[in-house]
């Protein structure tokens, strides 16, 4: 059976806590509060990260317009949603909040302009 | 040159300055004027693309764009008014600004009262004394940030970073994002400088290696960096020698530390913290010139920009009380002292006649586990309040009411 | 002369296998193993000081010590293959303030002058690293050509600065001592400025000393000391060393002088006993005279001019400046000893430089002397750093004040002398060698000098030139908005808006002053050469904030493409290409 570590980033602390998956489901050790349970049960089923980078802008005297998933996406296709966002180039102006990928690579979460341009 | 009256000018359109400038308005104060040196509003946050931006004040994990945003909206209409390219050249105690942009050409303006809000500024090379050649590819974290975020240029294909601090985990994880190779993060201290939070989504999700206690001694290269000598350092920060290493790179990113900007408080005299490297604050953030007030990483080099905004909104209605003429004339000061687990407090000094809440900001020397913060006013316990655990990087914000005829005492106390 | 050469290195170094040769001119050549790069450095020097020997040249080695040689065959090549493309009267190596100098000096004259540069700039190389002392002349040894040239020298400065528009603080420097034992020295000290006849040298006590520096008798009294005896030389003057270099360099190309920049000579042409061009990798250039000019290299310039006499050994010298914040006490160069300073192990040549100021305010430390076999190691260490810092003087300043280190190289000679003359191997080449410290100073009488020895032969062969009715002397200063009234700056906006844009806050830069300086006679192409001319980046956040913003300034003005813009010539590009660009393979994919 599979076992993994995890430092917790609920709070200060910073826990090392240890996820172990055993006959009985997920046994997990090294926390000290029950949101760091949770974490690291998250962390370690299906981890997830907020997705922010830039993408090409044109007609505005910056190049890059930042960008922002509008939740959390799965970590394992946080490539896949980036390597996508790099083919992306849009033209001032823009708002934030304009979606600017919608559903990125189907993870039903869009993907908005983080600040207004022009 | 022209002239102008204002009562509350805010020096800077950060985060510190917009929030002082739309509080300044909320609070009744006519003519507010903000002065912003670049072409749009916001900032350093304009150039943070990373999210966690106001957890605090908006219970959301905004992108530094977007947090910057949610101010810039309230501008419309508010009644405050902006000038861009602008940049304040010199202050007097008098509390006159001299400013010039483009279509204004110099302006002198009278201000009832002022907010310093120019934000910090990094360390750099030099000042952390990296020796070796001085080549192209060595550039500061927030350098290197404008570059890839905002002109979409790459500085290097192969990186290390210096400093651990929030800003240089951010861009460790932009650059690789970016495909620049990041070979490490170089620490001289025995912890690291940012958040866990960072350390684990910036760094170990992308499996790049944190070194504590090691820095960088040497940096080789004619015309660009090439390689760059890191080594351990002891307790006391010396290189242990034959614990040199050379790296291959062709980028050093410095991510050495923040000062905050107080070029124009030393020309206005304002007296300085050794501590903070910025002016001496009392309870509303206001400095040793009476009128002339401080706000953001100005103020103190503060972690979350949540509390930027709020010591801009500190500094707002310091000012609205000041031009009300509710603050004596000849204000008398309590000094908040602390114990030596505490590093600093900001403010430094309580007038005696406050008696409204008050917000102190402090961090720890070290990092502590389960632990109490502790306030005392006189015999009075005024804050009682248990960590898990206080980092140094972690800002301590303590919201209590004072009676400052008695001495204020703060101390971190074990269990 | 032979005998008493060997009979030194057998007395003085007898466990060094060094071998001498001595040629008709009294050339010493130099050549054996030494064991250390220090007692290769002392062997030279001991020979040299021989009386008799007109030079050393170093065919020395120390042990384990690599001591690089620049390989000149591509640049040969290079320039063979392009074939001739110009020819002058007289070609410059190298672009410092004696090239500089030198060329703006010949322009008065009806002559076709080319001055070719390998850095990417003016001032690149000694000229730009170093203290910017104007000194008096009080320090050099009586009787050599160094002593001459530089009083003479400091006292053209003032009408350089005012022709050239660039600024000359004549602050003066005061020695002086607070024990009876130390007056020997003061005493010395005036004894040499007195010969080589410094202008307005004196010494002053009591009274006088505090009238010239109040300051100095509070921090005296504060150190409970009183004031013995002062040296005051009131004709030490403070520049930045650049300024005066690209001042020089616009006004010469003002005045008919072509640059050429990123351009390395890689032979000396010469025919019968004559110069006649030089192979530079931009191709060839036909000359009737070739001046040397180039610095640590200028040894191999005349090597391969075909005279090789003098051996260049290069010294090190690190610099600290510190912020303005933490201003220097004085006004002058001021300071004084009590007898209980450290003593520091001093180079016996050069002990290096100590504590000054730039016309700007900011405390200079330095620069440091150490003796590398590397004419391009230019390297800070801590060692040399701890130099520069050991001459703070000032209580209240300290490491944590620095804002920037940097190095220079010193190219010194053996016999630490200046070497100005006609080659008497191969006529048309002057050597203008060995110009080290006091070589700033020196530099209008070093132009001087050497104009007349290029002149004086010209005329020996009746051919002396038509003199230039163009000629102009004045080079306008620049805009400076830092030093401005409001009022000024105000009526500056007015004429033009991009004076009211700053760039640089540290040091109040605007953007007009920066397009002043991207349009000016020497195009400078790189950040550190916008640097150099409008202090843009010299502040104390070193560039951080406003690099980007002079890179995008420099791309669009010279109609380049960020990528393209270097920090300081070429190979040193900030921006190596575009995100997402098809250069940049990878991206996310890792």
């Amino acid at each position: 059976m599979s076992k993994a570590e995890y430092t917790c980033i609920v709070c200060p602390v910073s826990c090392r806590i240890t996820v172990e998956e055993t006959a009985d489901g997920l046994k997990v050790s090294g926390n000290v509060c029950k949101r760091g349970e949770r974490h690291a049960i998250a962390e370690h089923t299906e981890p997830v990260r907020m997705l922010t980078t830039t993408v090409v802008l044109h007609g505005a005297n910056i190049n890059r317009l930042p960008v922002i998933s509008t939740a959390e996406v799965p970590k394992r296709l946080l490539n896949q949603c980036i390597g996508e966002l790099y083919t992306v180039e849009v033209s001032a102006p823009v708002k934030c909040g304009d979606v600017i990928v919608k559903n990125i690579c189907g993870t039903g979460v869009d993907v908005v302009a983080a600040r207004s341009i022009g | 040159m022209k002239e102008f009256q204002v009562d509350v000018a805010v020096i800077g359109g950060g985060p510190a300055g917009l929030a002082a400038a739309l509080e300044a308005r909320k609070q009744g104060i006519e003519k507010v004027l903000l002065l912003e040196r670049d072409t749009s509003l916001g900032g350093i946050l304009q150039q943070c693309i990373h999210d966690g931006f106001g957890l605090h004040r908006f219970n959301a994990r905004l992108s530094g764009g977007q947090y910057a945003q949610r101010f810039i909206d309230q501008l419309d209409g508010s009644g405050i008014e902006v000038k861009l390219d602008t940049i304040v050249i010199d202050m007097t105690d008098e509390k006159v600004i001299y400013a010039c942009n483009p279509t204004d050409g110099m302006m002198r303006i009278q201000c009832g009262a002022i907010i310093l809000a120019m934000g910090c500024r990094e360390r750099t090379a030099s000042q952390v004394l990296i020796y070796g050649t001085r080549p192209a590819g060595v550039m500061t974290a927030g350098a290197a940030q404008r570059y890839i975020n905002m002109e979409g240029y790459l500085p290097g294909k192969n990186a290390v970073i210096l400093g651990s601090g929030d800003i240089g985990l951010i861009m460790a994880r932009r650059m690789t994002l970016e495909g620049i190779k990041v070979k490490g993060v170089y620490e001289v201290m025995p912890n690291p400088g940012g958040l866990t939070r960072n350390i684990v989504q910036c760094l170990d999700d992308y499996g790049i290696p944190l070194h504590l206690s090691t820095t960088v001694t040497r940096i080789e290269g004619k015309e660009r960096v090439e390689r760059v000598t890191v080594a351990k350092v002891d307790e006391k920060r010396n290189v242990i020698p034959g614990t040199e290493e050379v790296i291959d790179c062709d980028l050093l990113v410095l991510a050495v530390g923040l000062i905050p900007e107080n070029e124009l408080s030393r020309q206005a005299h304002l007296e300085m913290d050794r501590k903070t490297r910025a002016p001496l604050l009392d309870n509303n953030f206001m400095t040793s010139c009476p009128g002339i007030f401080a706000a953001g990483n100005v103020s103190v080099v503060f972690d979350l920009v949540d509390y930027v905004s709020l010591s801009g909104e500190i500094a707002a209605r310091g000012a609205a009380k000041y031009l009300a003429g509710k603050l004596p004339e000849h204000p008398q000061y309590r000094t908040v002292t602390h114990s030596d687990r505490i590093n600093f407090i900001v403010p430094q000094r309580v007038e005696l006649s406050a008696d409204e809440d008050l917000t102190f900001f402090m961090r720890v020397t070290a990092p502590y586990k389960n632990a109490r913060l502790v306030g005392k006013c006189g015999e009075t316990v005024i804050c009682n309040k248990r960590h898990q655990a206080m980092v140094p990087p972690e800002m301590l914000e303590c919201t209590v009411k004072v009676a400052p005829q008695q001495e204020i005492y703060f101390s971190v106390e074990e269990g | 002369m032979i005998e008493a050469i060997n009979a030194l290195l057998r007395s003085e170094f007898p466990d060094e296998r060094i071998t001498a040769q001595i040629d008709e001119r009294n050339i010493v050549t130099l050549s054996g193993e030494c064991s250390t790069w220090a007692v290769l450095i002392q062997i030279g020097h001991a020979v040299a000081k021989i009386p008799g020997v007109r030079n050393v040249v170093s065919d020395m080695t120390a042990k384990g010590v690599e001591i690089p040689k620049k390989d000149y065959t591509p640049v040969v090549e290079e320039g063979r293959r392009i074939g001739e493309v110009d020819s002058a009267d007289v070609v410059i190596v190298g672009a410092g303030v004696s090239g500089c100098g030198i060329a703006r000096e010949l322009a008065r004259y009806n002559l076709k002058i080319v001055v070719v540069e390998k850095g990417d700039d003016v001032a690149s190389g000694a000229s730009k690293a170093n203290n910017g002392d104007i000194h008096p002349g009080h320090a050099v040894k009586p009787g050599t050509l160094k002593a001459k040239l530089n009083v003479r020298g400091n006292r053209m400065y003032t009408q350089w600065a005012k022709d050239l528009g660039f600024e000359l603080q004549r602050c003066g420097s005061l020695k002086v001592v607070t024990s009876e034992k130390l007056v020997p020295e003061i005493e010395k000290m005036y004894a040499v400025a007195v010969i080589n006849g410094v202008d307005g040298a004196r010494l002053v006590r009591g009274d006088e000393i505090a009238q010239i520096e109040p300051r100095l008798g509070e921090e005296m009294e504060k150190a409970g000391v009183k004031p013995v005896l002062g040296l005051w030389l009131p004709s030490f003057g403070l520049v930045e060393p650049y300024d005066v270099v690209v001042a020089l360099a616009e006004n010469a190309a003002e005045n008919g002088v072509h640059f050429r920049l990123n351009c390395t000579v890689g032979d000396v042409l010469t025919e019968n006993g004559q110069v006649t061009g030089v192979v530079t990798n931009q191709g060839i250039i036909r000359a009737k005279y070739v001046i040397n000019c180039a610095g640590v290299y200028a040894d191999e310039i005349s090597e391969m001019a075909g005279d090789r006499c003098y051996t260049i050994h290069p010294r090190k010298g690190t610099i600290a400046i510190l912020d303005k914040s933490a201003p220097p006490l004085y006004n002058a160069l001021a300071g004084f000893a009590t007898g209980n300073e450290v003593v520091l192990k001093k180079n016996v040549e050069s002990k290096g430089g100590g504590m000054c100021r730039t016309p700007e305010f900011n405390i200079l430390l330095g620069p440091s002397a150490t003796e590398v076999p590397d004419k391009e190691d230019v390297e800070t260490t801590a060692e040399d750093l701890r130099y520069a810092m050991s001459r703070n003087s000032n209580p209240y300043v300290g490491t944590g004040d620095i804002i920037k280190i940097f190095a220079g190289s010193r190219p010194a000679d053996f016999k630490e002398d200046f070497v100005i003359e006609m080659s008497d191997k191969t006529h048309g080449f002057i050597n203008v060698g060995a110009i080290q410290s006091p070589g700033l100073a020196s530099a209008p009488a070093v132009a001087e000098m050497a104009c007349g020895i290029l002149l004086g032969d010209l005329q020996e062969h009746d051919a002396f030139p038509s003199v230039n009715m163009n000629f102009n002397p004045i080079r306008k200063r620049r805009v400076e908005f830092r030093h401005m009234t409001n009022e000024q700056r105000d009526e500056l906006i007015r004429r033009d808006p991009r004076y009211g844009r700053i760039i640089c806050r540290c040091e109040q830069i605007t953007e007009g002053e920066i397009l002043d300086a991207i349009h000016s006679p020497i195009v400078p192409g790189s950040i550190d050469a916008i640097k150099r001319r409008t202090r843009a980046g010299m502040g104390r956040c070193q560039g951080g904030f406003c690099q980007p913003r002079v890179l995008e300034i420099l791309a669009r003005e010279l109609g380049k493409d960020p990528t393209e813009i270097t920090l300081k010539g070429e190979g040193s590009n900030v921006l190596l290409c575009e995100s997402r660009s098809k250069v940049n393979e990878g991206g996310a994919d890792k």
